[in-house]
């Protein structure tokens, strides 16, 4: 066997024996123009058996373009029956009661299965200042359920604030759609700075960017995300599989630290 | 986990040199590219150097990349840079280097020149590079990003849109053009797939800050994995986020081999 051939059959192997659970995948349809994308949670669980992903947490494209009350319900009934996929619903704070009441909203939220939450603070036109998401933030932060954000969706002050405001909430970044590469800077200074913050890593494109965020903070602020089906997992599987750390933090990457986050949702 | 192979046979298209100032880069060393070579199987880079690129010290650059080429010979290859700010002395320059051995070609970058592709300062590079027999790398992108709501136009990337390679792709037939991230986003590939399709002399390379669901394939279908080049766009990108991408796509043993190696044989004549 030449050694392309090793290559892509080490790569195939690799991808299946870290467990891959992938924070960041999508269903429903988005604005993506490219000519191959796909919206189903069928077509989903297809491409994770192709790509060698064992499980995924999944929101609802319809929650962020449409409203979270309406697409946080289509996703349960487009994953209802798969335990290989788990829901994440976006939510909006409480002032304008849209997910009233907001602590029974979220109370049956982890009651069908959902232990994770994203906000879009710029898209859904909201302040994450305390006198606009406070409430919410605060119920997050006593039931310690992981609280997804995009680097696009919140400036960085804003992030550093919410991170020491609530410093029992864990606060996944992620950075889909935007030149990540740029924030070595700032992101090195916030994780030194915030232990409850972790990094979702499908977008850490930097030379070197995920090797050098294990030896500096540790692989437990690292999670596997693909960003599926807008970009193609085998560069975020790679980054891990091929990584410069030990098998013990592949792991966590691949599907520990997650799992833990999850685990640690108060119901 | 499987053991890696020992033979390094992947060439990269597309690396860069040095510092840039507005992000940390953790690690620019030769030495660290070289082991990193070694871990992916890369035999061989081709690099522009970023002095060049990003401020015009195009004389630093290349002193740079000479050094570079000399101490690792039959790994590190050279790109001359080109820049249209000033032709005159910028093409005694390329002269000067592509004559100094390692040279494999000349890169050129339209946004971050902030001179458009198709202007005149670059007819000077472009007789050069026919009359020469030398392969261009240049940049391309998508002047309105695919992704970015509500798709605010970058300006600096008008200048490197692949369509702008129209002119000198059909006046220059045996020049090799390889457009640099084929047009950055979906707008671009379109126009990048376009400009492949017309012409012989034109290529892509895959590396770029995007890296969109079923994109290689789409390529291969649209233009054929004889036109495709690995580049991994190191030292700014990590090399496995492309190589990745190619490993895992679903296309023959053959396409792939052609990606990452073959094509770049053939066009910088490397035995």
């Amino acid at each position: 066997m030449n050694s392309l051939s090793m290559w892509i059959d080490k790569f195939s192997n690799d991808k299946k024996r870290y467990r891959f659970f992938d924070c960041n995948c999508w269903v429903g349809r988005s604005d993506n123009l490219l000519p191959f994308y796909f919206s189903k949670s069928t077509e989903i669980l297809e491409q994770m058996d192709y790509y060698g992903i064992e499980k995924a947490m999944v929101s609802h494209t319809l929650s962020r373009y449409y409203h979270p009350l309406v697409g946080n319900e289509l996703l349960l009934r487009e994953i209802k029956g798969n335990d290989r996929l788990e829901g994440c619903f976006i939510l909006l704070p409480a002032s304008t009661k849209e997910l009233n009441p907001l602590d029974d909203y979220i109370k049956a939220m982890i009651k069908r299965g959902v232990r994770s939450v994203r906000l879009f603070p710029k898209s859904h036109n909201f302040s994450l200042e305390d006198w606009s998401a406070g409430a919410l933030l605060r119920k997050l932060e006593e039931r310690k359920i992981p609280l997804f954000i995009w680097g696009r969706e919140i400036d960085w002050d804003t992030l550093y604030k919410i991170c020491r405001g609530y410093s029992r909430l864990p606060i996944v970044l992620e950075q889909p759609d935007e030149e990540a590469y740029w924030n070595g800077r700032i992101l090195f200074s916030l994780l030194e700075q915030c232990e409850n913050l972790f990094l979702e890593i499908h977008n850490c494109l930097i030379y070197l960017g995920v090797d050098e965020l294990v030896k500096r903070f540790g692989a437990d602020r690292l999670i596997f995300g693909s960003y599926l089906p807008v970009d193609d997992p085998n560069s975020s599987l790679m980054l891990i599989t091929e990584g410069d750390f030990s098998e013990e933090d592949k792991e966590k990457i691949a599907h520990k630290n997650l799992e833990s986050l999850l685990k640690g949702v108060i119901p | 986990m499987r053991e890696k192979p020992k033979e390094l046979f992947i060439i990269d298209a597309h690396v860069h040199l040095g510092y840039c100032a507005n992000f940390y880069m953790p690690d620019i060393s030769l030495e660290k590219m070289i082991a990193v070579m070694d871990r992916f199987g890369i035999e061989k880079v081709c690099c522009s150097h970023l002095a060049g690129l990003l401020a015009h010290h195009f004389e630093y650059a290349h002193e740079q990349t000479l050094d570079a080429i000399q101490n690792y010979p039959g790994r590190i290859f050279g790109y001359a840079i080109y820049d249209p700010i000033f032709p005159e002395d910028s093409l005694k320059i390329v002269e000067k280097y592509m004559k100094s051995g390692g040279f494999v070609g000349v890169k050129i970058h339209p946004a971050m020149h902030a001179y458009p592709l198709d202007g005149e300062n670059y007819d000077p590079l472009w007789e050069y590079a026919a009359a020469n027999d030398i392969p261009v790398l240049t940049h391309t992108w998508d002047a309105t990003p695919q992704t970015t709501y509500p798709y605010e136009l970058v300006a600096s990337q008008v200048n490197a849109q692949p369509k702008l390679i129209h002119k000198i792709a059909k006046k220059y037939p045996d020049l090799k053009i390889i457009l640099a991230h084929a047009g950055g986003h979906y707008r671009g590939h379109l126009q990048a797939i376009e400009m492949v399709k017309k012409f012989e002399n034109v290529y892509v390379d895959i590396c770029g800050a995007t890296f969109s669901f079923g994109l290689i394939e789409w390529f291969v279908k649209e233009i054929g994995a004889h036109k495709i080049l690995y580049g991994s766009d190191m030292t700014w990108i990590e090399p496995r986020v492309h190589l990745g991408r190619v490993l895992g796509a679903k296309i023959s043993l053959t396409e792939k081999e052609q990606i990452l190696s073959l094509n770049a044989k053939k066009i910088f004549k490397f035995s």
